[in-house]
């Protein structure tokens, strides 16, 4: 389904996403370097914070019109047109709530730790709901998503999954720039020390755009399948996911034979 | 000697109930009580879809709050952490 979907949203996708992952990685490198000091500069991580919060609006957007994408060529198994863009007003305004609360309570408990996969989860979980919210409401579209999850071993199952897939893409990206730099030390030699200091697992700011990089890849698949999950798991309540097997059985036995 | 009233929608059929809102006349057939009041069905129509617009634009309005203090109140959250964080790690 990424593949058929790739372009453009995941370009899509991608371009809403980066300003933001950006912007995190300026703020965690710089609160990582201050450290107990970064009280003293609280009026520059005020400023920061506040392009985060707008960055994330963005990347919301970016995160519905993909997830319409997939879930329309779920369901009609066409790749979508422009239309994927015109996310509904309604439904991405309460996807737009749903998404802040997780978001509150994601910088409020990110130091357990252990918070932060389920509430991405969750936050993914919203974003593959857009088209299942009903009216809007403070606690109805809450239950929407959690209604979602319940299918609880699969999900633990894709965390697992995907964390592995994050790591390898990490890796990848760090023998990808390795090698850049290899090759280019043949041409340039003594020049590259620089670089080479910043481009390594000494580097701070590299290690942290290498996890925002890394997420960049690993995000389009994991959207992809929580919007085919939440798709499956409303279609077994509902039969559609019967209609489907027979209608793809149909095609199936009536197929031409070569 | 008077005219006996008729209902508006049915001239044959005496009328029996005023609609509160436009005032005509109807028989009992023509007349919906709500909320204890008689009205014929169009002002019916009305009165329930001027109550579905009260509703939506209320269910509208605690989300939209909510979301714009869920904004600031992330942004915030972020720079407390920020200033706490030689504490926490």
């Amino acid at each position: 389904m990424v593949a058929a979907v790739a372009a453009p949203w995941v370009g899509v996708l991608w371009l809403t996403a980066v300003p933001l992952r950006l912007l995190q990685v300026a703020f965690a490198d710089r609160l990582i370097e201050l450290g107990a000091d970064a009280r003293r500069y609280g009026d520059w991580f005020g400023e920061l914070s506040w392009a985060i919060g707008l960055a994330f609006l963005l990347a919301l957007y970016g995160r519905a019109v993909y997830a319409r994408a997939c879930g329309e060529r779920y369901a009609s198994g066409r790749t979508p047109g422009w239309r994927a863009l015109a996310v509904p007003l309604g439904a991405t305004l309460v996807y737009f709530y749903v998404a802040l609360v997780l978001e509150a309570l994601f910088v409020a408990l990110a130091v357990t730790g252990v918070a932060v996969p389920v509430l991405v989860t969750l936050g993914g979980l919203a974003a593959a709901s857009l088209p299942f919210y009903g009216r809007p409401g403070l606690f109805a579209p809450l239950r929407t998503v959690l209604a979602a999850g319940r299918a609880g071993r699969t999900l633990v199952a894709s965390i697992f999954l995907f964390s592995t897939a994050f790591l390898v893409a990490a890796l990848n990206l760090l023998f990808l720039v390795q090698l850049a730099l290899l090759l280019a030390d043949g041409a340039l030699g003594a020049s590259l020390a620089p670089w080479k200091a910043a481009l390594g697992l000494e580097g701070r700011a590299f290690l942290l755009l290498l996890a925002a990089g890394a997420w960049l890849l690993v995000e389009p698949y994991w959207l992809a399948f929580l919007v085919v999950y939440v798709r499956r798991l409303r279609g077994r309540t509902r039969g559609e996911d019967l209609r489907r097997q027979w209608a793809e059985l149909q095609a199936s036995e009536y197929a031409p034979s070569a | 000697m008077p005219q006996p009233q008729v209902c508006a929608n049915h001239p044959q059929r005496p009328a029996l109930a005023l609609c509160m809102a436009c005032g005509q006349r109807f028989c009992q057939e023509c007349v919906t009580p709500w909320e204890g009041i008689h009205y014929c069905a169009p002002c019916l129509g009305r009165r329930r879809a001027a109550g579905r617009e009260r509703r939506r634009v209320l269910g509208w309005l605690p989300m939209l709050l909510a979301a714009a203090l869920l904004f600031v109140l992330a942004n915030e959250l972020r720079v407390v952490v920020a200033a706490n964080f030689g504490e926490l790690f």
